[in-house]
Formats: structure tokens, C-alpha cells, sequence
């Protein structure tokens, strides 16, 4: 059976609602098309197709009993694949590493139960660079994702296969973690949209940490209206992570202002970005948002102070891997992680923390002050600018220098440092056809704001209209 | 030029617990010696009297009841991830050699 695959929530829920197919027939449409399309993608590194099947009959029966059976399950039928760094029940979880390449978890993530009770179909595991590190998904130990914009190039890390999955039209959406940048960047290379919320707004139990001030759980869609929905259901204390709290979240008043940071569009950040991005800030112009220019003017010590505390963090996170409880021994662990173990462990080190970690704890405090500085004092309600310096790069271009791979982060990392939520959403394409997007950055709780002139963006165009073409 | 020595990449290895093999070490030496000095850039940062931040949620000391058996793991699940158990305990590598 031919079927167009549905873009959105609403899209995929209304064909259920009018029996265009039933859950059944839509997870066997989506596994027909990855066994079709994956082998040159690589985004799955499980694919759950039995689970599938019985969840999809399960939905059919609850679609068949009650009709109102969609407001009670915000996500009914919806088919997501979760990051392999969410733990499944009784699915193998890898974190992309060779480590956990047999490791079978007893418990789910509170996310993925949150995704599962909303009445969601998890079909698979998808790729990610090993324990999250990485801005390109080459760091898995299970092969690189390639960008199904063109297999050519990366599709952005760490999240790669979450970002591609959603791409390809694999799922319908995909979760993700976001530390220094590994939802929104992929999600920017895939014109996706792709939401880091505040540190502390979505709980991380059952994730494998990295590095535990900063993890953010967040997910991939198409549309900003979706990541509000899932959002809403995955939010919120589960008193099992206690850096999470019920906070008040801000809602968006009506004149909203937008700041533009002059540091996101200096200093080697590539001409088409910069060009799609300004004409993003002119959608906003136009409709009468005001626009300020502001300065966060210590930016450009982000990836440093980043590359110190998240290592740090890394070391001491990954020394539980150790082959006795579970997984493999720590010999089985690749380059990235052996250089992030080591770099932290490094700062940490007597006659070091001082001048490495220490330092870097207190540029963190500048960091946030910037922040504070515009959003409180300069009455910015939201900072737009670019999400990545470049569009997606070839693969194998930055490999053999990590220091390089580093700075690809260095539009994120500052939101993460500040523990500030961002969305990314889709803006265009280079002249390659490749995806590029931009990133609204707010305080603490601030997401619906970000929704709010997120939503106002995507109904000015039709980016997410577009479909990469998988039989090339 | 502050790199980082050879010993120094040993030094470390061995707190991780990660065993380098010769190219590794000169491998790794390069790559985070130029990591390092990178992050130095902090150096040129005017820090003053700034407090450090160590997370961003300002909470402090967030405490739950002390409930036994709510939602944890049994004693197969808790074992369900290693293949060398003994008497329903974990069987790890000896941590004294026998003389």
C-alpha cells in the first residue's frame, strides 16, 4: 500500500480519526520504508518492530472503544524512536558505545513511560554519537548517520539519528539529549525542529548522563505546535530527578521583544547562515516584533569553558562503566570518550583545578550574567541567532581534528552553560540543498515563548513542506 | 606553547583507568595538548571576585521521603545486566593477586 507519510500530530491523528489507515497499517508503513531506506541513512540501530505491532494493536482497539479516546492520549498513534541514550525496558539501550552494546535495561527513562502513557508507538533505537559526544554523529561506535539531504555530508550530533530518523520519515518524531547543542544542531542540519528546554523543566531519569550539569532531555519534529504538545506531556517532577521542579512557566505577552546578539554573526560564521538567519530576523520585523541589538559579549569563551566543566562532568559520569554490573570492560570505549575521560580528568587533577576548572565555573557565572544583562535588565523577551557556524559538512572533514569538531558547538554551548531553554527551527536551505536553521533563545521557563514566536515563524512558510528525496 | 608531556597523558590514563597503547599515548598527547591550550583563552577572562557556578537550578538540598521498595529493582532485574553472578551477588575481577 502506498501511503504519504504524515508530517505532523495532528496530520497522523486525523487520518486515524478518519480511518485513512488504522495504527496497524501505519507502523508497517514506516518499517516498510526503513528497511527500505536505512541502509544508506543508518539512523536505527534498533528497530523494536514486534513492540511496535503490539502497541499499534493496542491503539487500534483503544481508536475502536472511544471516540474521545485522542484527548484522553495526547499522542495516540504517534511514532516516535528514542535516542539509544534513553533506557528501554527490555530493549538493548547502547549509547552508541561498544560498552553497552549488549546492555539490556530492567527500567525505562520516565520520558520514554511519559511518551508511552500519552499513547505514542516507540518503533526503535536510533543512532547518536557514543555517550553523546559529538557534533556530527561520526563518534558512534556503530557507523556514522548520514544526512538524508545528502548521504555525503553529517547530519549533525549528537542526536544524528533522531534528526535523520524524523528526516527520512521514519517516525513521526524522535527524543534526544541536548548538552552543548546535540538536539538543536541536528535538528538545524535537517530542517527539524528541535527544543533544549531549561535545565531542570524534563526529568533525566533513565538517560545515561554525560555530564550532569548541563544534560538537557529534549525531542525532534517538524513543527513547533508538536513540540509544544510533547513537551507539555513530558515535563515535570517525577521525584526521581531532583534537579527537576514544577516551576511557573512565563507566558508570552503581546508585544514581544527580540534580541539580536552581534557575537552570533561575527567571526567565521558562514555568509549563507548569516543571510538566512537575517532574513528569519526580518519575518519578525515585519510582523511588528520589535528587534534590539544586544551584546553578549562573553560568548566567545564558551566552548572553553564548556570543553572543561563537560569533561569534567564526562570523567566522572563514565568511571561507572567499569564491566561488573553490566556492559563491557572500559577497553571497549572509543577515541571521544577516551580523549573526554582523560581531558577531564585531567582539569580535575591536583595542581590543576584551579587554573582549568575552577576558572571555568566562575566564566560560567559571566556567562549567565550576560544573559541576565539582556533578558532582565535590556527587557529582551527572546534572542534569535544562529544555531550552527556553518550548514552541514562533509563527513570525515573534521574527524581527525577534535579540536575543530569542538567549535562547531560554540553557537550552543552558552544556552546550555546558563541552563537557559532554545529551539531551533527549520529557515531554509543553503545552495547545496542543505538544511539551515536559527535558534530563539529565552530565560529560565520560558518555552512558551519560544512556541509562541516559533509557531509565528512557521506559519509565514512552508520549509517543512519539503522532503528529502531517499531514492536518489 | 603549554601543551601537555607524554607522561603527563600516562599520568592521567592511568586515574581514568584506560590503558594507552604507544601510539595512542602520542596520538592523544597532540590532539590534547592542543585542547588545552585552547581552553587557556579562559586565562584572558577578568574574573575578579566572581563566584563560581556549579549548577544553574538554584535549589539547594532537595529531599524525598525515605520509602523502601517504591518502584525500584528486584534482585533478578538489578542482576539481569551481568553474565558472572554468584549467589545472587555480582562476581567482579579480584582486586588482590594470591601469593
Amino acid at each position: 500500500m502506498k501511503m504519504k507519510i504524515p508530517k505532523t500530530i495532528d496530520e497522523l491523528q486525523e487520518g486515524l480519526k478518519k480511518k485513512k489507515y488504522s495504527a496497524t497499517e501505519l507502523v508497517g508503513h514506516y518499517i516498510e520504508r526503513i528497511k527500505k531506506y536505512d541502509k544508506k541513512i543508518n539512523s536505527f540501530l534498533t528497530v523494536s518492530e514486534e513492540y511496535a505491532y503490539s502497541k499499534a494493536k493496542a491503539v487500534d482497539k483503544i481508536i475502536s472503544n472511544n471516540k474521545n479516546s485522542f484527548n484522553e492520549f495526547p499522542l495516540l498513534g504517534v511514532v516516535v524512536s528514542h535516542k539509544d541514550l534513553f533506557l528501554t525496558e527490555g530493549i538493548r539501550t547502547t549509547a552508541g558505545s561498544r560498552v553497552l552494546s549488549s546492555y539490556v535495561p530492567s527500567y525505562s527513562a520516565t520520558v520514554c513511560k511519559r511518551i508511552e502513557k500519552a499513547g505514542a508507538i516507540m518503533i526503535g533505537k536510533v543512532n547518536c554519537d557514543a555517550w553523546a559526544h559529538g557534533a556530527s554523529g561520526e563518534n558512534s561506535d556503530f557507523g556514522p548517520t548520514r544526512n538524508p539531504w545528502d548521504t555525503r555530508f553529517v547530519p549533525g550530533g549528537s542526536s544524528s539519528g533522531s534528526a535523520a530518523s524524523v528526516a527520512s520519515g521514519f517516525a513521526t518524531f524522535s527524543t534526544g539529549t541536548d548538552t552543548g547543542g546535540s538536539v538543536r544542531q541536528p535538528a538545524s542540519f535537517n530542517n527539524l525542529v528541535g527544543l533544549k528546554p531549561t535545565y531542570g523543566a524534563v526529568s533525566r531519569y533513565g538517560v545515561v548522563a554525560m555530564a550532569s550539569s548541563l544534560d538537557c532531555v529534549g525531542h525532534l519534529t517538524k513543527s513547533v505546535r508538536d513540540s509544544k504538545t510533547i513537551f507539555d506531556v513530558v515535563r515535570g517532577e517525577d521525584g526521581k530527578d531532583s534537579t527537576v521542579v514544577n516551576s511557573k512557566f512565563q507566558f508570552p505577552n503581546s508585544k514581544l521583544r527580540i534580541g539580536i546578539p552581534k557575537e552570533y554573526f561575527e567571526g567565521g560564521i558562514d555568509d549563507e547562515v548569516q543571510k538566512i538567519v537575517y532574513s528569519a530576523i526580518d519575518v519578525f520585523r515585519d510582523a511588528g516584533y520589535e528587534i534590539a541589538e544586544i551584546s553578549l559579549p562573553h560568548t566567545k569563551y564558551g566552548v572553553a569553558t564548556y570543553y572543561i566543566i563537560q569533561t569534567a562532568e564526562t570523567s566522572s559520569n563514565l568511571s561507572r562503566y567499569d564491566g561488573v554490573r553490566y556492559g563491557e570492560f572500559r577497553d571497549k570505549f572509543g577515541d571521544e570518550a577516551k580523549r573526554r575521560i582523560m581531558l577531564g580528568t585531567y582539569v580535575l587533577s591536583a595542581g590543576y583545578y584551579d587554573a582549568y576548572y575552577l576558572r571555568a565555573m566562575k566564566v560560567r557565572s559571566k556567562i549567565i550574567e550576560d544573559f541576565r544583562n539582556v533578558f532582565d535588565l535590556g527587557s529582551v523577551d527572546a534572542i534569535v541567532a544562529p544555531v550552527s557556524p556553518s550548514p552541514p559538512f562533509r563527513l570525515g572533514e573534521r574527524t581527525s581534528n577534535p579540536l575543530k569538531m569542538y567549535l562547531s558547538d560554540i553557537l550552543t554551548v552558552n544556552a546550555s552553560l546558563a541552563g537557559i531553554p532554545s529551539l531551533a527551527v527549520p529557515s531554509g536551505f543553503s545552495k547545496n540543498g542543505l538544511p539551515i536553521g536559527f535558534q530563539i533563545i529565552g530565560p529560565k521557563f520560558s518555552e512558551y515563548t519560544l512556541f509562541k514566536l516559533g509557531e509565528f515563524y512557521q506559519s509565514q512558510n512552508n520549509w517543512i513542506d519539503k522532503e528529502p528525496d531517499l531514492e536518489e | 606553547m603549554i601543551g601537555i608531556t607524554k607522561d603527563q597523558v600516562k599520568h592521567i590514563s592511568r586515574l581514568s583507568k584506560l590503558s594507552l597503547s604507544k601510539d595512542e599515548v602520542n596520538k592523544f598527547q597532540k590532539q590534547l595538548g592542543e585542547i588545552v591550550e585552547y581552553v587557556r583563552t579562559l586565562d584572558l577572562v577578568k574574573l575578579n571576585d566572581t563566584a563560581p557556578t556549579s549548577q544553574t537550578t538554584e535549589l539547594t538540598n532537595v529531599y524525598r521521603n525515605d520509602l523502601i521498595g517504591v518502584d525500584g529493582l528486584d534482585q533478578k532485574s538489578a542482576l539481569s545486566g551481568t553474565e558472572d553472578e554468584y549467589n545472587g551477588y555480582f562476581k567482579i575481577p579480584s582486586v588482590f593477586k594470591k601469593v
